[in-house]
C-alpha cells in the first residue's frame, strides 16, 4: 500500500514537473551569464533584465500594447460578462440552452481558426487592424471566463437573501446593489483577472490581427525568437511569466474567499 | 371594527401545477394576537405565509392588512416583517448593519435616531455585545435573534415567522419559545407563526389554525383544539388520540349519544358531536382512559374489560396498549392509555372512560 | 425566478459580440471556401486541392500527432489529477497553482522553453546524445513537437479529470477497499469508470487544442513537421490564397466537430447501456 502511495505521488510530481519545465527553463535562462541560451545556467546575472528594459521593442510591446490592451479587455469583458451571467441565471428552457451554447462557443472554437475568420471578416469589411479590432477579438474569448466566474459566485448566494432585503423595504434594484452585488465582488474580480490573463497571453489571435504599430509582447517574443538566440528574449518571456503567475495567485485568493 | 383586525384573508386561493391548491382560505387575525399556522409538511402553511408576505401571488381572493387591500402590492411595499426559517442574514454585514438595513432602505429617520433604535432593539434581544460580529461568527440561536431584531426594528404591524425554531436544538428551542412569547407580549405586535410542532403551537399561541392539504381544518384556542377537535384530522394530529370507528350512533338521555363500535362495544359519549357525516369515530385521549378496579361497587359507564398488549415506561408514566375483550373473533378495538408510574401495567384488567372525555368526530369538513 | 425581458436584454451585449465576431465570420469562412480565388465564382477546387498529397499528408499528420499527444496526456495526467482532486485544502491550492500557471502562460513562452532545451546545445539534445540516439538534432523533430504538445495540453487534461474525480464520493473508494479490493483494482474498476465524463471532456479539449496548434509546430517543428494550422497561416498571410485557407479551416473544423459528435454519442450510449 505504501509503495502504491509513493508511486502515486511520484508520478503526480513528475507530471507537475513536466508541466512546469518550460517555464522553469525560461526563467532560469534569463538569469544566465552568457550571451547565448544556457540551461542550466553556469553563472547568474541580471544583465538580460537590464537589457530588456533598454530594448525598445520589448518595452513598447509590454507597456504600450499588451498591458493597456489587457486592462481594456478586462474591464470590457467584466462589464459584458457580468450582465451576461446575470441574465443567464434567470433564463429558462430552450432560450437558456441556446444562449449557453452560444456563449461557450468562443471557448470551444479553435483559436487559430477564429483568428483566420476574424482576419478575413475584417478584411472584407475594410476594418483596419489596430488595437481596437484586436481588443474586440480578445473580449470575445475572454468574456466566457467572466461569465463562468460570476455564475459560480451567483450559485453560492442564497436567493432568500434578496427576498429578505425586499421584505425589509428594498426595491429589487436596491436588493441587487446592496446584497447581491457585494457578495458577488470576489467572483467578478477573479473573472476580471482571468480576462486580463487571456488577453495578455494570447498569440493565436494576435498573429492574424496585429498590425505593424501594435505588436503584443507574445508576438514580439515569437518574432525575435526566430532571428536570434538572445537571453534578452528569455527575460521578456520571464516578464510574461511573472505577470501571469502573480495574477493567477491573485485570482485564486479572490475565489477562495467565499463566505456562506 | 376593522381597527382591531390586523390581517384578513378573504377566500385566498393559490394554485400550484398538477391540481394542487391551497385555499380557499378565510381567516381573521386580531391585533396583538399570537396565531400559529400548524400542520404537517405540505399542508400549505408556508405557502400562505409567502402569499401574505408577497413572495407568491394570490390567484383569487384578497389579503388585507389593517383594512387595506395589499393583494397586488409588491413585497418591498408591504409593511410586514418576515423571519425566514434559515434566517437569511446578510453575510457581508455585521449584526448591527443587518438590523439597520430596513431603516436604511426607508431612509426616513435621521442617522442618530436610527442608530439609537438599532441599539435599543439589539438590547431587547440581548445581543448588544455581539453587534459588530458577522453572522458567520454567531451561533444559531444568536443568528435567530438578529433575524428577529432586524424585522422588529421597523415596527411592522404584522410579523410572520417561518418555523424559526426548527434549526435549534431542543433545549434552546424551549428557551426561545418563552422568549418569543414574552417579546410578542412586550411589543404588542401581531405574530403569525408557522410550525409543524404542535407542542410549540399549543404553548405559544392565542389561537391555532390547523391546516390540512391546503385547507383550514380548525381554528381555535389551544384548549379548544386539544380538547374539542372538530374532526378526525385535528383529533389525530393534535396530541395522541384514540380513534374508534363507530357503526352507529343513537341519541341517549341528557343530550348525550351512544356510539356502537364495530366490535359491538357501546360507548356513552357526552363530549359532543363535532361533525356530521357518514364516517365517524369516537375520539378519546389516552390520559382519559383510566385503569378500573372492579372492587368498588359503584355502577360506572363505559367500563370495559381489557387485555394488556404492551407497555412502555416513559419516566413520568406508562404508555400501555390494551385490547378490549370481545366475544367477536375479529376487530378487537385497541386503546392507548396512560398509567401513573407507581402502578403495574400487568395488573390492569379493566378500563373506564368518563363519558365527558369521549366525543364523536367525523371527517374533515 | 422568471426569465423576463430584463434577462434577455442583459445577455444581449455578449450575444451581439458572439454573433458578430464568431458566428458571422465563421459563416464568412464557409462561404469563402467555395469561392474561386480568381473569378470569385462558386467552386469546389479549394477542397479538391486538399486531396493533393502535400495537404493530405499534413492533415493526416495533424490528426496523428494530436491523437498521440492526447493519449499520452490521458495516461500521465491521471495520477496528478487524482492527487489534486483528493488533496487537503492547503496542498490543493498549491497543486492548483502548479496547473494554472502553465495553463495561463502564453504558449510562445513555453515554446521558447522547449526550444532552449532542444537546440543542438540544449540540455535534452545532450541527454539524447549521451543515450546514444542518432545524431539528428531534436529541433525540428516530431519528438520535439509531440513533447511540447503534450505539455501544452496537460493542464487541460488534469483539470478535466480532477473535476470529474472530485465528484466521485470518497467513501465509494473506501467501501471498495473495505471489501478487500486492492488499490489498483479500485482505480481500474471504481475511479476510472466514474471519471468517464472527465476523460471525455479532457479528450475532446486536448485533441481540439493539439489539432489546431500553430505556435508549437511553427517554433519547434522546423520544415519537416508541419501541421494544419500552419498551412492555414501560410495561405492567409504568405500566399494570400484566402479561399484555400478557408477550405482547410473548414476541413479542420468539420473533422473536430465529427470527433466531438462521435465521442458524445459514444459517451451517451455507454450511459444508456448502464441504466
Amino acid at each position: 500500500m505504501k509503495l502504491g502511495r509513493s508511486f502515486l505521488y511520484l508520478s503526480a510530481g513528475l507530471t507537475a514537473l513536466y508541466m512546469l519545465l518550460p517555464v522553469i527553463v525560461v526563467v532560469a535562462t534569463s538569469f544566465g551569464g552568457t550571451a547565448a541560451y544556457e540551461f542550466p545556467p553556469k553563472s547568474l546575472s541580471l544583465t538580460w533584465f537590464a537589457a530588456l528594459f533598454n530594448t525598445e521593442i520589448f518595452t513598447t510591446s509590454l507597456l504600450h500594447v499588451s498591458l493597456p490592451l489587457a486592462v481594456g479587455v478586462a474591464v470590457a469583458s467584466t462589464v459584458v460578462g457580468l450582465f451576461a451571467a446575470l441574465g443567464m441565471a434567470r433564463l429558462r428552457g430552450r432560450v437558456a440552452d441556446i444562449v449557453a451554447l452560444l456563449f461557450s462557443a468562443p471557448l470551444i472554437f479553435p483559436q487559430v481558426l477564429l483568428g483566420v475568420a476574424l482576419f478575413l471578416f475584417y478584411a472584407r469589411l475594410n476594418v483596419a487592424l489596430n488595437i481596437v479590432s484586436l481588443a474586440l477579438a480578445h473580449i470575445l474569448i475572454a468574456t466566457p471566463y467572466v461569465i463562468r466566474s460570476v455564475t459560480a459566485g451567483l450559485s453560492g448566494i442564497d436567493d432568500r437573501l434578496a427576498q429578505a432585503a425586499q421584505n425589509l423595504g428594498a426595491s429589487p434594484i436596491q436588493a441587487f446593489c446592496f446584497v447581491t452585488l457585494p457578495l458577488l465582488k470576489s467572483g467578478i474580480l477573479s473573472g476580471a483577472v482571468f480576462a486580463f490573463i487571456v488577453s495578455f497571453s494570447d498569440i493565436n489571435l494576435a498573429i492574424f490581427l496585429s498590425a505593424a504599430g501594435n505588436t503584443t509582447l507574445p508576438m514580439q517574443i515569437m518574432a525575435q525568437m526566430q532571428y536570434v538566440s538572445d537571453p534578452t528574449i528569455a527575460a521578456a518571456a520571464s516578464a510574461q511569466i511573472v505577470v501571469v503567475s502573480l495574477l493567477v495567485i491573485l485570482a485564486q485568493r479572490l475565489s477562495g474567499k467565499v463566505r456562506a | 371594527m376593522s381597527r382591531n383586525i390586523a390581517l384578513e384573508l378573504k377566500s385566498v386561493v393559490r394554485n400550484y401545477g398538477k391540481g394542487a391548491v391551497v385555499g380557499p382560505i378565510d381567516l381573521t387575525v386580531n391585533k396583538g394576537e399570537f396565531i400559529s399556522l400548524l400542520g404537517p409538511s405540505g399542508c400549505g402553511k408556508t405557502t400562505m405565509l409567502r402569499c401574505i408576505a408577497g413572495f407568491e401571488s394570490v390567484d383569487s381572493g384578497s389579503v388585507l392588512v389593517d383594512g387595506i387591500d395589499i393583494t397586488k402590492k409588491p413585497p418591498h411595499r408591504r409593511n410586514i416583517g418576515l423571519v425566514f426559517q434559515s434566517y437569511a442574514l446578510f453575510p457581508h454585514l455585521t449584526a448591527r448593519e443587518n438590523v439597520r438595513f430596513g431603516l436604511k432602505m426607508k431612509n426616513e429617520m435621521p442617522k442618530a435616531e436610527a442608530d439609537g433604535r438599532v441599539r435599543e432593539v439589539l438590547k431587547m434581544v440581548g445581543l448588544e455585545h455581539l453587534a459588530d460580529r458577522y453572522p458567520g461568527q454567531l451561533s444559531g440561536g444568536q443568528q435567530q435573534r438578529v433575524a428577529i431584531a432586524r424585522s422588529v426594528v421597523l415596527n411592522p404591524p404584522l410579523l410572520l415567522l417561518d418555523e424559526p425554531l426548527s434549526n435549534l436544538d431542543f433545549k434552546l428551542r424551549v428557551q426561545m419559545r418563552d422568549e418569543l412569547r414574552s417579546l410578542q407580549r412586550r411589543l404588542g405586535t401581531t405574530f403569525i407563526y408557522v410550525t409543524h410542532d404542535q407542542t410549540e403551537a399549543l404553548a405559544m399561541s392565542d389561537r391555532v389554525v390547523v391546516l390540512s392539504q391546503g385547507k383550514i381544518a380548525q381554528v381555535g384556542t389551544p384548549r379548544e383544539i386539544y380538547q374539542a377537535p372538530a374532526n378526525r384530522f385535528v383529533a389525530d394530529f393534535i396530541g395522541a388520540a384514540n380513534l374508534l370507528k363507530t357503526d352507529g350512533i343513537e341519541p341517549a338521555p341528557n343530550g348525550d349519544v351512544r356510539a356502537t363500535l364495530e366490535s359491538g362495544h357501546q360507548l356513552l359519549c357526552a363530549g359532543g358531536v363535532r361533525t356530521e357525516g357518514e364516517h365517524r369515530w369516537v375520539a378519546v385521549r389516552p390520559e382519559s382512559v383510566r385503569a378500573f378496579k372492579s372492587e368498588t361497587s359503584e355502577r360506572a359507564q363505559n367500563v370495559f374489560s381489557v387485555t394488556v398488549l404492551s407497555s412502555t415506561f416513559c419516566g413520568d408514566k406508562f404508555e400501555v396498549w390494551v385490547e378490549l375483550d370481545s366475544t367477536e373473533k375479529q376487530s378487537k378495538p385497541r386503546l392507548l392509555m396512560h398509567l401513573p408510574p407507581d402502578q403495574r401495567p400487568e395488573h390492569v384488567t379493566a378500563v373506564r372512560i368518563d363519558p365527558a372525555d369521549a366525543a364523536i368526530v367525523g371527517e374533515e369538513a | 425566478m422568471k426569465g423576463g425581458r430584463g434577462s434577455l436584454l442583459s445577455v444581449l451585449p455578449y450575444a451581439l459580440i458572439a454573433g458578430a465576431l464568431l458566428v458571422i465570420p465563421a459563416l464568412g469562412v464557409l462561404q469563402l471556401s467555395f469561392q474561386d480565388p480568381a473569378t470569385a465564382g462558386f467552386t469546389l477546387a479549394n477542397y479538391a486541392r486538399i486531396l493533393d498529397s502535400y495537404y493530405l499528408s499534413i492533415i493526416l499528420r495533424t490528426v496523428k500527432l494530436a491523437l498521440l499527444a492526447t493519449m499520452v496526456e490521458l495516461a500521465i495526467a491521471f495520477p496528478l489529477a487524482y492527487v489534486l482532486a483528493r488533496a487537503a485544502p492547503g496542498p490543493k491550492r498549491i497543486l492548483t497553482l502548479c496547473v494554472m500557471i502553465p495553463l495561463m502562460t502564453s504558449v510562445v513562452v513555453k515554446s521558447l522553453g522547449w526550444y532552449i532545451l532542444m537546440t543542438d546545445d540544449g540540455l535534452l539534445s545532450l541527454v539524447a546524445q549521451s543515450l546514444g540516439v542518432h545524431d539528428a538534432s531534436l529541433s525540428g523533430s516530431t519528438f520535439a513537437v509531440v513533447v511540447a504538445l503534450v505539455e501544452f495540453g496537460l493542464p487541460f487534461m488534469v483539470l478535466s479529470l480532477a473535476t470529474a474525480i472530485e465528484k466521485i464520493p470518497r467513501n465509494l473508494e473506501e467501501a471498495a477497499l473495505n471489501l478487500h479490493a486492492s488499490p489498483v483494482f479500485v482505480f481500474w474498476h471504481v475511479v476510472l469508470p466514474l471519471s468517464r465524463s472527465g476523460i471525455l471532456s479532457g479528450f475532446l479539449l486536448c485533441f481540439g487544442v493539439s489539432a489546431s496548434a500553430y505556435v508549437i509546430p511553427a517554433m519547434l517543428g522546423g520544415t519537416k513537421v508541419k501541421m494544419a494550422a500552419q498551412v492555414v497561416y501560410e495561405d492567409v498571410l504568405v500566399a494570400f490564397n484566402w479561399p484555400g485557407a478557408a477550405a482547410v479551416s473548414m476541413v479542420l473544423l468539420i473533422a473536430l466537430s465529427l470527433i466531438l459528435y462521435i465521442s458524445l454519442l459514444a459517451g451517451r450510449t455507454k450511459n444508456e447501456a448502464r441504466s
